[in-house]
């Protein structure tokens, strides 16, 4: 599958091998070894490959032409930046960065990752049978998982089934940093991407300036109920469209359900919306544990400021057959993820030279020597 | 370290790792899905009898003469979520086009409903529509080679000269009128992003609607990391509200467009200049409030009566495209044999490089 080529023009560089899977040009370290490309990913191919120093079996994702469009430049050395730090079971781990040849010109990245089989998008869809048991133990490592991130005071801001990853023996692992913050950075809301829709929580729908660390738990409630019923909870079509399907499971909203929405314009659309009753979770999914159900509705609170905390939820009865509140340490100080969003892309291009220096002590000895 | 473990082990059968990839992805390149297959060569539609011998009988005779290969790259002159456009030359021809390379998603989805666009893009044909001669999948990517518009589009021009004047504004508006005719009355598509920089102009003073059906899928396959900002501008309020819609509210977002560019600013705007509603400011604004209207001190009754008609906050109450063109608005200045080569070649070209 994985073919050994040529490299382009009759031109290689030292210390690489090509490969081209599906037409795709992989530029690659010698010591790899790819066996097949996996498909996953947003941006390009990701293969599985072997490390042949340490038999080690990783994924390799190429971002190709990753200066072409500056925000998911951005994204990328973000996501760079964050997963040195980043050491949890629960957490995906970025195992190298191939350094390019070319330190002021190159276009491709290549990242390396362990190897994981699959992503919760594909389980959900596939015919696998999920029991509450399996529900129950993903549920606990995303919290996990994410209990760790937040210690660190930071918001992964982009959970959704498909940058979960599983393997067959249902370890799971959050992926894709590119859109997290440290809870301190400044709102830059308005010109950025932010959470997938349908995993949107209703503060970031509403454009409130102030969230935090529940804008996850909101997500990670969607991902809960679609595990529980195999599609999507609140499938929006549209930033509004997505309000009035929440507002139609959920129900009408209080007064005192929208204190925290500090824009008056958005608290009137919300209260221009004709009155519903809403859906009990529990007959959303019938054949759902009673005590799934329960955490469910405490995530799925509207008002963020009374939804329910990670290490709450760590802490629900539904959690009790798996949580061990000594087993799970914080991470270590809080990161510096702030970037100046109006550097260049030459700039973007030195700063990921020099994050991949932390993975190639090697390189930093030979500059030295000069 | 690790917590506890349900007493018994868990188990998923993992889907088989080839199957996202293989289900549309030959080894040797080629994108595939039922009779359509996209590869370096181009896109070709392989009848049921035939899948065996591919041929390329459903190539347009033109076609024959694209491929990847005979194009080079000059510069680009597009970037945006939706992918990059390249300035691309026909090495042998010299004929200039305008190459929109988008990242495949390989959400199944996504993908069924880029096969059902590429195989409308095939079909269509207007005067008033960028034309795209061919497609191709290569790399991860797919590009689209369309008709390149030299003078880049609407936005760029209003940002040099401000405001247009209503004879230039009607021979625009016939133009983009024609092309959605076409669109709503021919192909029964919506357009469904209406706005100044989807409307391109050439050297000629020709005006044409771009980014839709391949275009607008590929893009909106990001679409669910949708910004607020410019989303909702010229929506139509049926839409904002999220009633049903039809061919109707891309009338809105034509009215909102040749409003603009006859005051000079987005119509929604303050005119005190106190800067850009909020998102639900603005959203307010178009959904309860009265829709904008051209000062009928400033400009003619019959443009007045145009704008009026494209921007009924009723979607029953706004004129359809053909009712439109047989407007008075349109009809004064149609034997007057104007057009916008005036207007166009008195302007800078527009920048290399715009996001």
């Amino acid at each position: 599958m994985a073919i050994m080529v040529d490299p382009p023009n009759g031109m290689g560089n030292q210390g690489k091998y090509y490969y081209s899977m599906w037409q795709t040009l992989f530029e690659i370290d010698t010591k790899y070894v790819p066996i097949k490309p996996i498909g996953r990913g947003a941006y390009g191919i990701v293969c599985s490959s072997i490390n042949r120093e340490t038999n080690e079996k990783v994924a390799i994702k190429k971002i190709h032409n990753v200066f072409d469009n500056r925000v998911d430049a951005l994204r990328t050395l973000r996501e760079l930046k964050l997963l040195r730090h980043l050491r949890h079971e629960n957490v995906i781990a970025l195992k190298d960065i191939m350094m390019p040849v070319h330190r002021r010109s190159f276009k491709d990245v290549y990242l390396v990752y362990e190897l994981m089989d699959t992503d919760l998008h594909q389980i959900i869809k596939s015919p696998q049978g999920l029991s509450n048991d399996h529900c129950q133990y993903f549920l606990f490592q995303l919290l996990r998982g994410l209990k760790y991130l937040h210690s660190a005071e930071i918001l992964h801001r982009d959970l959704k089934p498909g940058n979960l990853l599983v393997n067959a023996n249902c370890d799971l692992k959050i992926c894709d940093f590119g859109l997290a913050r440290t809870n301190s950075s400044k709102g830059q809301f308005m010109t950025e991407y932010v959470v997938t829709r349908w995993y949107r929580a209703p503060e970031l729908l509403l454009c409130c300036d102030n969230y935090g660390t529940s804008i996850d738990v909101w997500s990670v409630g969607c991902i809960f109920a679609e595990l529980l019923g195999r599609k999507p909870i609140f499938p929006g079509t549209e930033c509004l469209n997505q309000l009035k399907l929440i507002v139609n499971v959920l129900g009408t909203m209080s007064e005192s359900d929208l204190e925290f929405i500090d824009n008056p314009k958005a608290r009137r659309y919300i209260k221009s919306l004709p009155y519903t009753p809403g859906v009990p979770l529990a007959s959303m999914y019938p054949h759902a544990h009673p005590l799934a159900i329960d955490l469910l509705q405490k995530m799925l609170i509207f008002d963020p400021t009374k939804r329910i905390s990670v290490t709450e939820a760590l802490e629900h009865p539904y959690m009790s057959p798996l949580y061990d509140p000594s087993a799970n340490p914080p991470a270590q100080v809080p990161i510096d993820l702030d970037i100046d969003e109006n550097i260049s892309a030459d700039m973007i291009r030195e700063m990921m030279w020099h994050e991949m220096l932390h993975y190639h002590p090697e390189v930093v000895a030979a500059m030295s020597a000069r | 370290m690790r917590g506890k473990k349900p007493h018994k082990e868990l188990k998923l059968s993992v889907p088989a790792q080839e199957t996202p990839v293989d289900k549309f992805l030959t080894a040797s390149g080629t994108f595939k899905d039922g009779e359509l297959r996209l590869n370096q060569r181009g896109l070709q539609l392989i009848s049921e009898e035939t899948a065996d011998e591919p041929q390329s009988t459903n190539l347009k005779v033109e076609d024959v003469q694209l491929s990847m290969d005979d194009l080079e790259m000059i510069q680009v002159i597009g970037k945006g979520s939706g992918g990059i456009v390249q300035l691309v030359r026909h090495k042998w021809v010299g004929t200039l086009y305008a190459l929109k390379g988008i990242q495949m998603n390989i959400q199944e989805a996504v993908r069924k409903q880029i096969v059902q666009e590429l195989k409308i893009n095939q079909a269509t044909q207007n005067a008033h529509i960028v034309l795209c001669h061919q497609s191709f999948y290569h790399n991860g990517v797919i590009y689209l080679v369309l008709e390149y518009m030299d003078r880049g589009s609407l936005a760029d021009i209003i940002k040099q000269v401000k405001t247009i004047l209503e004879p230039y504004l009607a021979v625009l508006c016939k133009q983009v009128l024609e092309g959605l005719l076409y669109l709503h009355h021919e192909r029964h598509v919506i357009h469904r992003d209406i706005k100044p920089s989807n409307l391109l102009v050439n050297r000629k003073g020709e005006v044409k609607i771009t980014d839709f059906g391949v275009s607008a899928v590929l893009a909106s396959s990001m679409g669910q990391r949708d910004t607020f900002v410019g989303t909702y501008n010229y929506m139509a309020p049926e839409r904002i509200s999220g009633s049903s819609y039809d061919y109707k509210s891309d009338i809105w977002s034509l009215g909102l467009v040749i409003l603009e560019c006859a005051i000079g600013r987005f119509p929604y705007i303050p005119s005190e200049g106190e800067g850009w509603l909020s998102f639900y400011e603005l959203l307010e604004a178009i959904v309860d409030q009265p829709p904008p209207s051209a000062p009928a001190d400033q400009f003619s009754p019959e443009f007045c009566a145009f704008i009026s008609s494209c921007i009924q906050k009723d979607p029953a109450e706004r004129m359809s495209a053909s009712e439109l063109l047989n407007h008075p608005f349109i009809k004064k200045f149609e034997d007057k044999d104007l057009d916008l080569r005036i207007l166009v070649e008195s302007l800078e070209p527009p920048m290399n490089i715009s996001e």
